[in-house]
């Protein structure tokens, strides 16, 4: 039985026994035979269940009512209240619900200073080209016919793509938050995924012309699968990959080793570039969204890749990590059960 | 415009290269000679030059430099500043105003509106330069303006204003002794009307309260008429 249940039964327990006390002593003064106690000893009786009941009452409805403010509080948004105090060391079902309170309001907090945040970020990554575009119009607008307004019009129709392909991310990552409710579970290669996504990063290096190469050993990976989502696997991978390449300087190579824990039953991946690397201090920071490092350099896209990623191998139960190489750049581990 | 105007040297301070480029374009073809840097530290440098009419300077730049430039011009430079901020970011806006900005631009903006906000500046800080006669100077008492050399006076002591708050103090000292509306001096000081929940007036007032320090009897310089603005005492 539970601890409020014992609580109750000693206080009713008590309330009983005063009150027969006070009956039984007069009996023993008076004898079994006397008519009919007077009315102090009636009252007596009265008077200790009474103290006793009340005793009960308030012990009870203590920390409902504090229960009560905090939820108030927290209705009207004040999530900063805590009922820990007021609970005192009282350990029973009310002091727990206090406690779980206590834990929800906390977690409630973090989900909502992580949403202003993500807010904040987002309005000024989209004001950045809208201030473009609405500076491209105004060179349209003041002289419509020469040069300038032609690169003003592809300014336009870039910013537009990009103001896009950063709604589509939002949606993703807030897709990716609220939980997929009916994910395509399939196996994946992930040799095959390593391979697929540096194949596209290899065509869009060459059409640039850049020059970065890719050192790619994911052979003990072969004959190994991992159920989840094929398409947002190739999405994390891809993000990591094409992190890496924007920080490789040209004629650096990205390295991809993949291998197969069989004791922890898990495929672990490596990405690591030869960049700038990020600081020491940032490194626990680099999968939240709109992070940007400071002593990289100027980056081309806004930030939410790498959060995307983490995401996505956190709803396969996986784990990411980075860390800066002895040789300088960035590593990203990635582990996930296969 | 008068001609003094439209030859202007702006100078742009931003983070963002490619909007520097096209903000740099638009303004040049409105014939100012135009300098611009993505480097907070070198714009702090360019504005200290003495070589620009006017800087202006986005306060949102990544780690605050857009604020510390502003600091950092204004520990010596009275140079007219005007300042870039995000749209609801009233915090900015304010802390800019008290670290004397003259006025300010929310962004994204149109070329067209900055090129009249600068304008707008450009024509007060210049007023000595058009057709017009100022009075060599506007008495109030201890408090002296003397617009055809730009400065002021409190009491003989040269007050440091920068160029919004000159035009402020001059419109309150023409009528000393009067109320003045914020509209007409937000008309007269910035060159634009009062817009809805603008609290620029107020912070540049605030800000020339400190610099005038207080009037023998201990009150402020310029009183606060509650529903009618600000007055000049003309003591």
């Amino acid at each position: 039985m539970s601890r409020l249940f014992w609580k109750f039964l000693f206080f009713f327990m008590l309330a009983q026994l005063a009150s027969t006390t006070c009956a039984m002593s007069f009996w023993l003064r008076h004898g079994v035979h006397a008519p009919r106690p007077p009315g102090q000893v009636m009252l007596g009786g009265v008077l200790a269940s009474l103290t006793v009941a009340a005793l009960l009452a308030w012990y009870v409805s203590k920390p409902i009512r504090a229960l009560r403010r905090a939820l108030k509080a927290a209705a009207q948004g004040d999530l900063d209240v805590r009922i820990g105090d007021n609970v005192g060391r009282r350990r029973d079902e009310l002091a727990d619900l206090g406690r779980d309170f206590d834990i929800t309001a906390a977690r409630l907090k973090l989900l909502m200073d992580g949403q202003r945040r993500l807010l904040h970020h987002v309005s000024h990554e989209l004001r950045s080209p809208l201030a473009r575009l609405q500076a491209a119009v105004g060179l349209i607008r003041q002289h419509p016919n020469d040069v300038e307004a032609d690169a003003a019009i592809d300014r336009v129709e870039r910013e537009s793509i990009r103001m896009d392909k950063l709604i589509d991310e939002l949606l993703t990552l807030s897709r990716l938050e609220a939980g997929i409710p009916n994910r395509e579970e399939e196996g994946v290669n992930v040799a095959e995924l390593v391979s697929e996504v540096v194949a596209d990063a290899t065509f869009e290096l060459s059409a640039r012309s850049a020059l970065v190469g890719f050192d790619v050993r994911v052979d003990s990976l072969l004959a190994i699968k991992v159920v989840g989502d094929a398409e947002l696997l190739h999405r994390a991978l891809d993000n990591v990959v094409r992190n890496s390449v924007r920080y490789t300087p040209s004629g650096g190579r990205v390295h991809i080793r993949g291998e197969y824990d069989a004791l922890r039953r898990e495929v672990r991946l490596m990405i690591a570039d030869e960049g700038p690397g990020v600081r020491a201090a940032d490194l626990a920071f680099i999968f939240e969204p709109f992070f940007r490092g400071e002593a990289a350099q100027r980056p081309l896209g806004h930030g939410l890749g790498l959060a995307i990623t983490h995401r996505v191998i956190h709803s396969h139960g996986g784990r990411i990590s980075a860390s800066n190489r002895t040789s300088g750049g960035l590593a990203v581990e990635i582990c996930l059960p296969a | 415009m008068g001609c003094s105007v439209t030859t202007a040297k702006v100078l742009l301070i931003d983070d963002d290269v490619d909007l520097l480029d096209m903000f740099k374009t638009y303004l040049q073809r409105e014939e100012f000679a135009v300098t611009v840097t993505d480097v907070a530290a070198m714009g702090v440098a360019a504005a200290l030059s003495s070589d620009h009419d006017l800087a202006v300077l986005d306060v949102m730049m990544p780690d605050m430099s857009g604020i510390e430039a502003l600091r950092r011009i204004r520990l010596t430079s009275l140079i007219p500043v005007l300042m870039l901020t995000a749209k609801g970011e009233e915090a900015d806006r304010i802390v800019g105003l008290e670290l004397g900005a003259d006025d300010y631009v929310a962004k994204p903006c149109t070329p067209r509106e900055l090129v009249a906000r600068i304008r707008a500046i450009l024509r007060r800080t210049r007023i000595v330069e058009r057709a017009e006669n100022p009075p060599a100077v506007i008495g109030a008492g201890l408090v002296k303006v003397f617009p055809r050399q730009r400065r002021a006076e409190c009491g003989g002591t040269p007050l440091d204003l920068t160029s919004t708050e000159f035009n402020l103090l001059e419109a309150l000292a023409r009528y000393a002794g009067r109320p003045v509306s914020k509209r007409t001096l937000s008309e007269q000081a910035l060159g634009r009307s009062l817009a809805r929940f603008d609290r620029s007036i107020d912070v540049h007032v605030s800000s020339m309260r400190r610099k005038l320090g207080t009037t023998p009897d201990g009150r402020s310089w310029i009183q606060t008429v509650v529903r009618q603005g600000y007055q000049l005492l003309a003591q």
